[in-house]
């Protein structure tokens, strides 16, 4: 017989409910990519409100951690994915938020666009959904080895990054992107930056819930 | 890295049989002075026979006979020469169950002292003070010193039974789960008061309630049928123990 089924159930529920969370916050980001590329203004509004959603699930997941610990007293291995999971829910709502936030930049741009810029944001994007995919993988795994993959991968999202800084700068100089058209699609790919961090802060989380090491540091 | 305190026991390669029925198995640990130690693990694993080691207790059992080392501060206690009462003296130990002398709370203090031939009044009342004091209890009892020691409610009797072991002035104090009958208040008190006690003495604790062994101890050992599994500062057996029997044993996976 296994013992503590109240337990075992409530860490599955929890955990099932953390991949919805972030299935959540992934699907916005993609909606919210979506409608900064076809500038389709009715999509960004519900990709906005959508974010709602995202918080909400952070509150419920953070009630249901909460309960674990001073119902359960969870221990060892139950302990870490406990608190681990208190810990990422932050980032994954960071990232509902940067979903939110991408699509609202749709609403500043024009019909008329430099298509050119877009293929290397769409790259980072392509790149940062495959990184918080993996993240959630990892976390239903507890699978630090697919954690480090994701670490590792930020790498090529900063370069990404320092690259679309390049070309727009470059587009800048001569003359062929509106200004204002520069500045949101930057803001855009500082988003996907982000998220690819929040993507690697999960990362971390998941090496904490296998290991107690959080960035080479004992937590305990 | 803090630095380790001085050893105090050391154990290697302990074997304890029951006639035939081997309890412990290849035992290896040591105890360090000043730190509360936490035996843990299911019922019949041999933490409290391993308790008992470490001042002659299971020499009470015919059919017990050990192999190995326990030595306590380089001496083999195990030795024929070995004074048995001078060891309980240093090594004294406090029970499942309080277990008050029936006389009265002072009787109880200084029969120990008696025994060892103190008989000055004055340092005698002195003893009694400072053990009462150090076991949280002076407060409560002060005024009431002559009054039976049968009278005070679990959780006194049970300060009271400390109070008498560090009456004879032992350096180390074994404890088998002195607050499994104590009610949640009463074992607060005795675990705000191990904890104090640890600057003066070595605590060895056998606990079955696992959130007291994370409270209150500084390393904690995990017996299972007769083989220690692991042993280590709490902190770390208890958020990443290196043992898969641990890990599921403290989850309360199994047990």
């Amino acid at each position: 017989m296994t013992l503590r089924q109240t337990l075992e159930q409530a860490i599955e529920d929890l955990k099932k409910e953390v991949a919805k969370m972030a299935d959540f916050a992934l699907y916005n980001l993609r909606e919210g990519l979506n409608a900064f590329k076809t500038t389709n203004f009715e999509l960004a509004r519900q990709v906005m409100k959508a974010d709602d959603e995202v918080d909400r699930f952070e509150e419920e997941i953070a009630k249901m951690a909460l309960k674990i610990i001073w119902k359960e007293q969870p221990v060892a291995s139950d302990l870490r994915l406990v608190t681990g999971i208190l810990k990422l829910i932050t980032d994954l709502e960071r990232i509902g938020d940067h979903a939110s936030d991408i699509a609202e930049m749709t609403l500043h741009l024009e019909d008329n666009r430099n298509q050119r810029v877009l293929p290397l944001t769409s790259k980072m994007a392509e790149i940062v959904e495959e990184m918080v995919l993996k993240s959630i993988q990892a976390l239903v795994r507890v699978d630090e080895s697919l954690a480090e993959t994701i670490i590792q991968t930020d790498d090529s999202v900063d370069q990404l990054f320092q690259d679309v800084i390049s070309y727009v700068t470059a587009e800048l100089k001569k003359e062929t992107i509106d200004p204002n058209e520069a500045i949101y699609v930057l803001m855009v790919a500082k988003y996907f930056e982000r998220v690819g961090d929040h993507a690697v802060n999960i990362a971390e989380w998941i090496i904490f819930i296998a290991k107690g090491k959080h960035k080479n540091t004992m937590l305990f | 890295m803090t630095a380790q305190n001085p050893i105090v026991f050391q154990i290697e390669n302990l074997n304890l049989f029951y006639g035939e029925k081997q309890a412990l198995k290849e035992i290896s640990i040591a105890i360090y002075e000043k730190e509360v130690t936490a035996l843990i693990g299911p019922s019949g694993c041999g933490k409290s026979t391993f308790l008992r080691v470490l001042n002659r207790m299971n020499d009470l059992i015919d059919s017990c006979h050990i192999t190995g080392n326990v030595t306590y501060h380089d001496q083999d206690i195990y030795q024929p020469k070995t004074d048995v009462n001078g060891l309980r003296k240093s090594v004294g130990m406090v029970f499942q169950k309080p277990n008050p002398f029936p006389m009265s709370i002072l009787d109880n203090l200084i029969y120990g002292p008696k025994c060892q031939g103190i008989r000055d009044r004055f340092l005698l009342k002195q003893i009694v003070e400072q053990s009462l004091k150090q076991a949280a209890l002076w407060d409560e009892v002060k005024d009431r010193l002559k009054e039976s020691a049968l009278a005070l409610s679990g959780g006194q009797q049970q300060r009271l039974c400390i109070a008498r072991t560090i009456a004879m002035k032992p350096e180390v104090i074994l404890m088998d789960e002195p607050t499994s009958a104590l009610d949640p208040v009463a074992t607060a008190k005795i675990e705000d008061l191990i904890s104090s006690l640890k600057q003066d003495y070595t605590i060895i604790i056998v606990t079955h309630n696992m959130q007291q062994a994370a409270r209150i101890s500084d390393k904690t050992a995990f017996f299972l049928m007769g083989e220690l599994i692991e042993y280590g500062d709490a902190n770390q057996l208890f958020s990443t123990p290196e043992n898969k029997k641990t890990e599921e044993y403290i989850t309360g996976r199994f047990g």
